[in-house]
């Protein structure tokens, strides 16, 4: 057999002018291998957890009409008692702990993703080196002020944590690449193709997380009998699932299945996409016009692959196209900023050609939980790795795109 | 992959041939194509059009299987099309996602591509010869009415180059191209590291002393490569004669802040030239170009339309609006490039009552869409610059 070649290490892109340092310095990098792996959901990292979680939620009640509510989010996410409801589901009597280094490269679309991918490794007892988006985000921003703060408080996590930016460079990411034990993989299929050029140690891991699509899937007569409020808490839902991001996350429904017959679609519709509207104005939702024409050629890039009905609404800030049938290749021509594809279906196996591979979230309104999971175990479909009630699409979770974080980012010692 | 016909397919319109609706799009276009150009009132032209443009989409829909079934997702039938304005327009960013195509593989003659960085796609635009010749003609007829009919000495501000690469025909060269067709003698000002050739210049300027002189390049080019450079050699060119014509949009010209005024300033003091008409026109449509009068306004020739669309519903804006353009055209037969949306915001500013005499509409184009991706023709360059 050929041998692997070995990553070189070149510690000389540290002092690229490219690289910037968020948290943490180059020395640290180099040290970052040698951190001892902790026992996962260990104490010291549910004190270091917990401090974040209560100087986040100080900073995110600081800001003015609650302008970011992620971060409040993010803070309930690491609350000591809800991470040690989490760790009960790994309380198995292995023993497990970090894998030593993980590398996470962390993607824009959605502003805290990196807080949640770190998060994930500091649980394991990794070190992490993070990779921060191009772009910056207020609320990301805070995040990473409030980690500093931590930092200052608890110093001895200083030496396993550094947070970096940098644009493109094969360079640096070979480096970071040959240091850990762990990558993980975030921003979709370019970006994966992209960073896997750099090699990895033999023994390490990796975790990618491809592009992806979501779908909603509403019960006709419920929408249609929905009371006033319960029909507001559902747009309201439905909203921030999708349009709070611009639909940008793969975990935002951009296809919808309305189950029911004809008639009952038509009035649950109706009354869910008017409603929808109504809230979209009260948000005073902003479509850019370079948007709203990027959504028209999505729409009719679908509509020349299969048989579409684009049906006219109010204004472009809803564009709806109703699917004749569930052709695959119309979850490749899903758009943002409010562009929905419906699909009515007498059964719910005929949504099944939109539950390929590709397929991520499951949002649904209107269902019992056992029939959901009496349709997905009767049916051996390549996708379909979440199913959430609408409101909850971007809810992070440890178990996420149908893996199990802890276990990922874990290694288990076997004593017999 | 590319299908001229599909009859198997159920929604397939019951339709006489192809050459037959060739035929009728010929007709009707004919006397649009053919008067004078700017010559038909918005009144008069308004049925011609209309008549004209339906039949072209009668064409398209029979032709292209996916330009069908974009109708059919409206619910238009191109036969019962009362107005122009009620045609879907296809987002020009349609076209670098799909390979749409009017004609059978057999009969294409070239493939235009538009303008992009290497990361970006870019548009592909089938040409049958029919079409490619149309847009040669269509060219002229436009362009003469502010140069008039003789062919001058042309000046190319670009570098020969550009000229190379004719397989994978993009809108630079296409541009180049098609204006060169003005030209008695040509000459490039730029070798192809964009350095101003000023003595091989000055020596094409010396043998047309006292004719008029046409210039065609893009807009930055002319700036960086032409004004910018004279002004660092210290010297200035001869061309009080000269007529500059020059297009591809004003993105990274505004990133220096040169405006119109500065731009037309600059040119004035380097070259002399008083003579200077703006053009806008897009590799999705070719052969279509709006130019700039002494007015300053750029006009719509009889056989193209255009349309200001709100950005919050599409609905048509007013004059005096701003909004994104529509621009339609009756010269695109190989490929359902007939109604466009595009990315750029402009101003319908009249129909008819231009004071340069010229009859149609005129309007101004105040830039790209926010957030539009980079797209202009001549920003490639400028995109990719070190």
């Amino acid at each position: 057999m050929i041998p692997m070649p070995q990553p070189h290490l070149d510690f000389g892109v540290l002092d690229d002018p490219k690289l910037r340092f968020c948290l943490g310095s180059k020395e640290q990098v180099r040290a970052l291998p040698e951190q001892p792996a902790l026992a996962i959901f260990s104490p010291q990292t549910l004190d270091f957890l917990e401090l974040f979680s209560a100087l986040l939620l100080e900073a995110a009640k600081g800001e003015p009409g609650r302008r970011f509510p992620e971060l409040s989010a993010l803070a309930f996410f690491c609350r000591r008692r809800e991470l040690e409801r989490q760790a009960r589901r790994y309380a198995d009597g292995l023993i497990r702990r970090g894998r030593g280094l993980v590398f996470h490269s962390t993607p824009a679309n959605v502003p805290l993703n990196f807080a949640f991918s770190l998060i994930a490794g500091v649980l394991c007892g990794n070190a992490n080196l993070v990779r921060l988006p191009a772009v910056d985000s207020e609320a990301g921003q805070l995040v990473i002020k409030t980690l500093s703060r931590c930092l200052e408080r608890m110093p001895q996590f200083k030496e396993r944590l550094v947070l970096v930016k940098y644009e493109s460079s094969a360079q640096i990411t070979a480096l970071f690449s040959a240091l850990c034990q762990c990558r993980v993989l975030w921003g979709g299929d370019e970006t994966i193709a992209t960073m896997r050029q750099a090699p990895l140690p033999p023994r390490a891991h990796e975790l990618s997380f491809a592009d992806r699509h979501a779908l909603c899937l509403m019960q006709a007569t419920q929408v249609a009998s929905a009371s006033e409020s319960e029909l507001r808490t559902l747009v309201q839902g439905f909203f921030n699932d999708t349009y709070r991001l611009d639909q940008n996350a793969c975990s935002s429904p951009k296809l919808m299945i309305w189950y029911g017959t004809a008639a009952q679609h038509e009035q649950a519709a109706g009354r869910f996409w008017a409603a929808l509207h109504a809230l979209l104005k009260e948000k005073n939702y902003e479509l850019p016009a370079a948007q709203a024409v990027a959504k028209l050629t999505r729409l009719y890039e679908g509509a020349a692959c299969c048989e579409l009905k684009h049906i006219a609404t109010e204004d472009n800030l809803i564009v709806r196209a109703e699917a004749a049938r569930a052709v695959p290749a119309l979850t490749d021509c899903c758009g943002r900023c409010g562009l929905f594809y419906e699909l009515r279906v007498d059964d719910l196996s005929q949504m099944l050609p939109w539950c390929g591979l590709k397929c991520q979230t499951l949002t649904y309104f209107g269902f019992e939980r056992s029939e959901l999971e009496h349709f997905l175990s009767s049916h051996a479909m390549p996708g379909v790795d979440r199913v959430v009630p609408v409101g909850h699409a971007l809810d992070f979770d440890l178990v996420w795109d149908g893996y199990d974080l802890i276990c990922e980012l874990s290694r288990v010692v076997s004593v017999r | 992959m590319l299908k001229s016909t599909d009859s198997a397919e159920p929604d397939s319109p019951v339709c006489p041939e192809r050459g037959a609706l060739l035929d009728e799009v010929r007709r009707l276009a004919a006397p649009l194509l053919e008067a004078p150009p700017f010559t038909l009132n918005g009144q008069h032209k308004s049925a011609l059009f209309t008549k004209a443009l339906r039949a072209l989409s009668r064409l398209h829909a029979y032709s292209c299987p996916q330009y069908r079934r974009i109708l059919h997702s409206e619910g238009v039938d191109p036969d019962t099309l009362s107005e122009t304005e009620q045609l879907p327009f296809l987002p020009t960013a349609l076209f670098k996602r799909l390979k749409l195509c009017s004609v059978p593989e057999a009969e294409l003659f070239k493939t235009l591509t538009s303008s992009g960085t290497t990361s970006q796609l870019r548009s592909q635009i089938f040409l049958d010869k029919e079409s490619a010749q149309l847009q040669q003609r269509a060219l002229i007829r436009t362009v003469s009415s502010f140069i008039g009919p003789a062919r001058l000495p042309l000046l190319i501000l670009d570098c020969p180059s550009v000229l190379k690469n004719r397989e994978n025909f993009a809108a630079r060269t296409a541009g180049v191209l098609g204006f060169s067709l003005f030209g008695r003698e040509r000459c490039f000002a730029l070798n192809d590291d964009m350095q101003l050739q000023a003595e091989a210049v000055e020596s094409f300027l010396s043998r047309h002393l006292g004719e008029r002189v046409l210039l065609f390049g893009f807009t930055y080019m002319v700036w960086q490569y032409l004004v910018e450079a004279l002004r660092r050699l210290g010297r200035t060119l001869p061309l009080e004669r000269g007529i500059l014509i020059h297009g591809g949009g004003w993105k990274s010209l505004r990133a220096h802040a040169v405006d119109e005024q500065a731009f037309k300033a600059g040119v004035l003091e380097r070259t002399g030239i008083s003579e200077v008409h703006d053009y806008y026109g897009m590799a999705e449509q070719s052969g279509t170009v709006y130019v700039e009068c002494e007015h300053g306004h750029l006009h719509v020739p009889d056989f193209a339309q255009i349309f200001i669309r709100d950005p919050h519903d599409f609905g048509l804006c007013g004059r005096g609006e701003r909004g994104i353009v529509e621009v339609c055209s009756l010269l695109p037969r190989s490929y359902p490039g007939h109604c466009l949306l595009t990315e750029d915001e402009g101003v319908l500013l009249g129909e008819d009552d231009c004071p340069c005499g010229r009859l149609g509409r005129y309007f101004k184009i105040c830039g790209r869409l926010p957030q539009s991706e980079l797209r202009g023709c001549s920003d490639t360059y400028a995109a990719t610059a070190p």
